[in-house]
């Protein structure tokens, strides 16, 4: 990560969504300016369970390595797995500091043979660049240079479809393949952690395929959803996004955090046979959500809790959370504590992760 | 892939001083039940790196490294019997003497009392001061031994310590006792065999380093090797062969192998692959894991931050050897002892910390950084009968001087002769021969170390294990690269050794 930019820019799709942002809320995202909402947040998080969702996700970190090397790149940085890898197919990834820290997490998608593509939260570019030249490996940045808008819900597939892009639909998770879009050259992607679809574009045609997804998605309830929306869709889905729900390793030697606190455990091979911390979910006894607050189980402390948002589908606030093992089983009655001014203590229950269905496995 | 090619237990690259004496400890250790098979290969044609006794002139010989050898690792003299072997010092504690024009010269030996006298031509207060000061800087310098031997364990106590010397100059810290700047410059000199001028942070943790060391059991004394460095690489290679090493001399390492997340092997010039579990390599750091071994065996931290050094410039230093057909005539003259100790200038802390100021800007220094010894006055074997040698190392010049070293060999020369007839005048009559090893020379023969030099601080902050073992499974540093500062010693090789052999030991248990 080269750290968080100082200057914003538009993303392909800003032209759309800016005039549909009528509250003019933005939140700054990996160097680029998204609407926060389109006036109502929690409406948009609740279309993903019963219709469906666009988002322009453009932002994320878009890092591409190419070179007859790359296959052995990559399996350095994101393990040995990656090498099985198939064209058009993907993994979710994590890459980690010499000490074991997790840097970051993504989906790397091989394009050819010696063509990969990292998609990711934040960019860390500087950790890959070093690296792709001892391997004679190209490295591109190609974060915003192209159009990405997710769509999600349960009838994600049905406005593919309707749009015209039926073959898309019938895509396996995890797969990605380029079409000719009435025209248009677009590549349909199953990447997302939401099980949706990724509708990626040049630049310049964003604005078409931003028209006729919406225009494809009128009559199925499409919702334009804001980062606030996504932000809670990723967190009912127990994603732990870096940099907002925890702070990546930086340090090239970092030990932490640890990929088991994460939920990372299974991406990172080895795993620790006895974590310290294991990441969960809790629902709390309120509306009120509790980031960075001490997890109490009586009162003795047993962890605490990353990001923590309000979930309009359970109506409860909901947090997820690293916590001593004995104490992560679901249905464990705990209390989140507060620190600083206005201290108070919330009750609340462990609760298996992810908090509500992944949208992809919402039948219509 | 190694399947077919010779197998040993462990391989050792490169036959210098750290490279035989970890092949040397390895053989006779064995870390298995059967008797450990070591193969050391080396590139050149003769064993020993930078030890080594070069012909010159008509006649005459020289030390290139370790004129004065102050670093050698006592308990490897011992265990792999070197003086059995034919190790023999020709002067066991060399004095220090800073050449002043025109006389007063300072002469440090042993006896701090003696030393008052050359002091108290300076200043009287600082004559005085000085065998307190003696006492209490060898007195730290020997608690401190242990953090870099790794002996003590007490590392954790000792940390605090070295954090504070790591940001006291040397001239601040001589500040602080003496007045002259004759002493002090004589006291702060020994900072630049770590590669500091006296002015800069650290450079009190480098004389503290080097203050804490033994040569033939007398703390912070140098000692001349009988019959040459050469003569310590011919010990070495005896103890090597004695204990079965397999020696391979003229094989140049092309790559280190690596299968299944360790090391398994090197592959030779001439296609050649030798098969073994642990190598020990005794080149540079950045040369062993960026250049030999494949990107994929190191991790990203540790590969970016061994390339970001890759450019780091650092002052380069040349060996002079002088041969003469008469004594130095030194101004006041100089006791017998004393004309087989260490001479060093310039005479003011200041004009180290220029001349390395200029070096690392591309420039020659205004004075020579100088240590020269008179090795035949200790030992006549290094030239014709009634002959003599002076050997000098020149610190802090350009890595690369506009027009190239190419172009500055005569001059360098010149300079070094016009620096020294200052403090012994008649000495460019008497000169008869001279062989100059510039920087470039120096890396031709050697391999080039200008990596390790820009990280002195580092080096000498790093815990022995962390500057021994590498982040690649069964791989180890037993050259200059492993040790605090460059130096002929084999500390880091007996340690790389023994670490290499209680990590095969736990492995072969696991």
């Amino acid at each position: 990560m080269t750290g968080t930019p100082t200057v914003t820019r538009p993303t392909p799709f800003h032209v759309r969504t800016a005039e549909r942002n009528r509250d003019n809320v933005w939140r700054a995202r990996n160097g680029f300016t998204l609407p926060a909402h389109y006036g109502d947040a929690r409406a948009e998080a609740l279309a993903v369970r019963f219709s469906a969702i666009a988002a322009d996700v453009s932002h994320r970190a878009w890092l591409r390595f190419t070179g007859a090397r790359a296959g052995p790149l990559c399996a350095r940085a994101f393990g040995q797995a990656v090498a099985a890898i198939e064209p058009g197919a993907s993994r979710t990834v994590l890459w980690r500091a010499d000490g074991g820290g997790v840097r970051g997490t993504g989906t790397l998608a091989r394009l050819a043979t010696g063509d990969f593509v990292l998609l990711s939260y934040v960019c860390d570019h500087a950790w890959f660049e070093d690296a792709a030249a001892r391997f004679g490996v190209r490295l591109f940045e190609e974060t915003g240079e192209a159009g990405l808008l997710a769509l999600a819900g349960p009838f994600a597939a049905a406005i593919l479809e309707v749009g015209g892009l039926a073959e898309a639909a019938t895509l396996e998770p995890g797969r990605h393949r380029a079409f000719v879009w009435r025209g248009l050259d677009v590549t349909v992607s199953r990447w997302g952690v939401l099980g949706g679809y990724e509708i990626g574009c040049a630049a310049d045609d964003a604005v078409i395929v931003f028209d006729r997804v919406m225009s494809a998605g009128a009559g199925l309830g499409l919702a334009l959803a804001g980062e606030d929306a996504f932000a809670t869709i990723l967190m009912e889905t127990g994603v732990a996004v870096p940099c907002a729900d925890w702070a990546p390793a930086r340090d090239p030697f970092a030990t932490g955090p640890a990929p088991e606190t994460l939920g990372l455990a299974e991406l990172a091979g080895a795993a620790h046979a006895t974590p310290p911390l294991v990441l969960a979910g809790i629902v709390l006894d309120s509306e009120e959500p509790a980031p960075r607050a001490a997890i109490l189980k009586g009162s003795e402390i047993v962890g605490a809790t990353l990001g923590s948002l309000y979930s309009p589908a359970l109506k409860r606030a909901i947090a997820l959370a690293q916590i001593a093992p004995a104490h992560a089983g679901a249905g464990t009655a705990i209390a989140a504590r507060h620190a600083g001014d206005g201290a108070m203590t919330i009750e609340g229950t462990v609760v298996d992760l992810p908090f509500l269905p992944i949208p992809d496995q919402i039948r219509p | 892939m190694t399947e077919a090619a010779p197998r040993y237990d462990a391989i050792v690259i490169g036959g210098g001083v750290g490279g035989l004496v970890a092949a040397a400890h390895l053989a006779a250790g064995g870390f298995a039940r059967s008797r450990l098979r070591v193969v050391l290969v080396e590139a050149r044609n003769m064993l020993g790196g930078t030890a080594e006794n070069l012909p010159f002139g008509d006649g005459f010989r020289g030390p290139v490294g370790g004129h004065a050898i102050y670093a050698l690792d006592p308990a490897s003299i011992g265990k792999l019997r070197l003086a059995r072997r034919g190790l023999a010092f020709a002067e066991r504690d060399m004095a220090l003497v800073a050449l002043r024009q025109g006389g007063r010269h300072i002469v440090l030996t042993r006896d701090v009392y003696a030393c008052r006298a050359t002091i108290a031509a300076h200043d009287t207060g600082d004559a005085d001061r000085f065998p307190r000061f003696r006492r209490e800087a060898f007195a730290l310098a020997r608690h401190m031994r242990s953090f870099w031997d790794g002996t003590a364990g007490a590392a954790a106590d000792e940390r605090p310590v070295l954090d504070r010397l790591a940001r006291l100059s040397a001239a601040a810290w001589l500040d602080g006792w003496f007045a002259s700047d004759a002493l002090k410059a004589a006291l702060a000199f020994d900072a630049t065999s770590c590669g500091f001028s006296p002015l800069e942070p650290g450079s009190a943790l480098a004389l503290i380093w080097r203050w804490g060391l033994e040569a033939c059991g007398l703390q912070g004394g140098s000692a001349q090797v009988a019959g040459g460095p050469g003569a310590l690489a011919a010990a070495l290679a005896k103890a090597a062969q004695a204990s079965g090493v397999a020696i391979r001399t003229g094989a140049h390492v092309e790559a280190i192998l690596y299968e299944g997340g360790r090391v398994v092997g090197v592959r030779l010039s001439t296609g050649e692959m030798l098969a073994a579990g642990v190598v020990l390599s005794s080149l540079d750091t950045r040369r062993t894991l960026l250049h030999l071994l494949p990107p994929e065996a190191l991790p990203f931290g540790a590969a970016a931050a061994l390339g970001a050094r890759e450019g780091a410039r650092a002052p380069a230093s040349a060996s002079v050897l002088l041969a003469l057909n008469r004594p130095p005539a030194f101004a006041a003259g100089l006791s017998a002892r004393a004309l087989r100790g260490r001479f060093v200038f310039p005479e003011r802390p200041d004009a180290i910390a220029e001349a390395k100021g200029a070096a690392l800007t591309g420039l020659m220094p205004a004075e020579l950084v100088v240590e020269a010894t008179l090795p035949s006055e200790a030992d006549p074997a290094h030239g014709p009968i009634s002959q003599h040698v002076l050997s000098a190392l020149i610190r802090f010049l350009p890595a690369q001087p506009a027009g190239g070293w190419a172009s500055h060999r005569t001059a360098l020369k010149d300079r070094l002769i016009a620096a020294l007839e200052v403090f012994a005048p008649g000495l460019a009559q008497s000169v008869v021969g001279f062989e100059v090893l510039t920087p470039d020379d120096l890396a031709a023969r050697y391999g080039d170390m200008s990596s390790q030099a820009a990280d002195a601080l580092g080096r000498l902050l790093a815990a022995p294990e962390t500057r021994v073992r590498s982040v690649v499974p069964g791989l180890y540093f037993c050259g200059g690269a492993a040790e605090p500062a460059t130096a002929l010693s084999g500390r880091a090789a007996r340690l790389a050794a023994a670490l290499a052999r209680a990590d095969a030991k736990a492995e072969a248990r696991a």
